[in-house]
């Protein structure tokens, strides 16, 4: 995971970001450029991106920096996602959003998971 | 997506503190998307590859992870990793090479070398290299003892600004004062390890064996001067020894007037790569290797043919 680490520093001075962005990789590692480089995307005025990896098991992950933050969880595995939300959801997040290519489903605290896309 | 930035009025800090156990303890079904796919897909083995096919199966370099390179003063460990890198570099794979043991110079002119196939290369052979070598190889510029704060920034520059699949620190004892600080070493290693996984490079680490007696018998795990942390953290341990019985036995024969070279001496390996861990892997053991002098490269068996590594034949 990569990203983080500039959301818990931000939080340990007391601010954090409205939302964040966790983005699963389920095949290859990604690359990342100068301005790309998520530990440093805040610096360019841009939303936070935490990047999980391949081999990394969503279920075991330290999401806490993401409490109180409303956050969207992209990828290609639905299973995968789902995962990551339930693992988000642990942390108290304000609300988690997880879209993919069929899916589109919310978890908000004390109400859970919603299917948004039935909803609509 | 532009970025808000809210106050935030919880304690972050002790909310980490309560939370630890939390993160730490974990039900087994956790695991048990990537328990299935372990049992239906056979583990394939990824990571840059060595320079010979005969390791391609049994040994891999994959980001985020660190290999001890360890060996006895003289046995050729920096002169064998320079052609792995190399290696590395034809693959693609970008390289960072911080020797504090050798002038830029001397370290591109072993490379010239063992990229040209001969014991004289040319111009011509110069400027191949140089073409070839632009986008792919990097050396870091400092000669002695170096600060540990200042190689970090170093990595964390290589990989953030060039890019760098692999970083080459030769080795340890120019990095921490002292082969008896134990804990700058313990300190030193954890944090190579710590910027290999948060860079996702490999960082590869020269290190010197203990002085032995007899040189005749090849380094162990545990023979590697210093804390027994550095092998405990590290990934992978490579071990470069030197057939120096063969040697010995090869001027012994040539001393004897007209005498040639027994075939059995011929045929046995001028070097071997041992891997004595292989944290990701099941393979430990080790592989022979035959020196090509001219070239200063290590071939995969007695016929000494050096790889053409960067393509200048094809």
């Amino acid at each position: 995971m990569t990203g983080h680490q500039s959301i818990v520093e931000l939080r340990l001075h007391h601010h954090k970001p409205a939302e964040a962005w966790v983005i699963l990789h389920d095949r290859e590692r990604p690359t990342f450029g100068s301005f790309t480089q998520p530990e440093t995307l805040m610096h360019n005025q841009s939303a936070p991106e935490v990047h999980v990896m391949p081999e990394e098991v969503v279920g075991t992950l330290d999401f806490r920096f993401l409490r109180g933050v409303l956050v969207h969880i992209v990828g290609l595995d639905k299973d995968r996602c789902i995962a990551a939300v339930n693992r988000v959801a642990q942390f108290e997040p304000a609300k988690a959003i997880t879209a993919g290519q069929d899916w589109l489903l919310g978890w908000k605290p004390g109400i859970g998971f919603i299917d948004l896309l039935r909803k609509q | 997506m532009t970025l808000i930035i809210t106050p935030d009025n919880t304690d972050f800090a002790a909310y980490m503190a309560e939370t630890e156990p939390q993160v730490k303890v974990m039900p087994a079904e956790t695991w048990e998307n990537d328990l299935l796919r372990s049992i239906n897909t056979p583990e394939r083995l990824r990571g840059a590859r060595l320079p010979w096919a005969k390791t391609h199966d049994l040994i891999r370099f994959r980001p985020g992870e660190v290999t001890l390179w360890q060996g006895i003063n003289g046995h050729g460990k920096s002169q064998l990793l320079g052609q792995v890198a190399l290696g590395f570099a034809a693959q693609n794979q970008k390289i960072c090479i911080a020797s504090f043991e050798m002038k830029p110079v001397a370290t591109l002119k072993r490379m010239l070398r063992q990229t040209a196939m001969n014991e004289t290369p040319g111009e011509t052979a110069v400027r191949t290299l140089m073409r070839w070598a632009t986008g792919r190889v990097w050396i870091y510029d400092q000669l002695g003892n170096v600060r540990t704060d200042a190689l970090a920034a170093v990595i964390r520059y290589a990989s953030q600004k060039l890019g760098a699949d692999h970083f080459v620190v030769d080795s340890l004892m120019k990095c921490v004062r002292g082969t008896d600080d134990y804990n700058g070493q313990k300190d030193f290693v954890d944090m190579l390890c710590t910027l290999a996984r948060d860079h996702n490079l490999h960082i590869h680490l020269v290190h010197h064996a203990k002085k032995q007696e007899d040189e005749s018998k090849a380094p162990g795990k545990f023979s590697g001067s210093g804390s027994h942390a550095i092998t405990d953290q590290v990934d992978q341990i490579m071990t470069v020894w030197r057939n120096k019985p063969k040697e010995k036995n090869v001027e012994k024969a040539l001393r004897v007037p007209g005498g040639s070279i027994p075939q059995e001496l011929i045929d046995a390996p001028d070097a071997r790569l041992i891997c004595d861990k292989n944290r990701h892997g099941e393979w430990e053991g080790s592989i022979g290797l035959w020196f090509h002098s001219e070239s200063l490269q290590y071939t995969a068996d007695s016929r000494r043919m050096p790889l053409d590594i960067i393509g200048r034949i094809a």
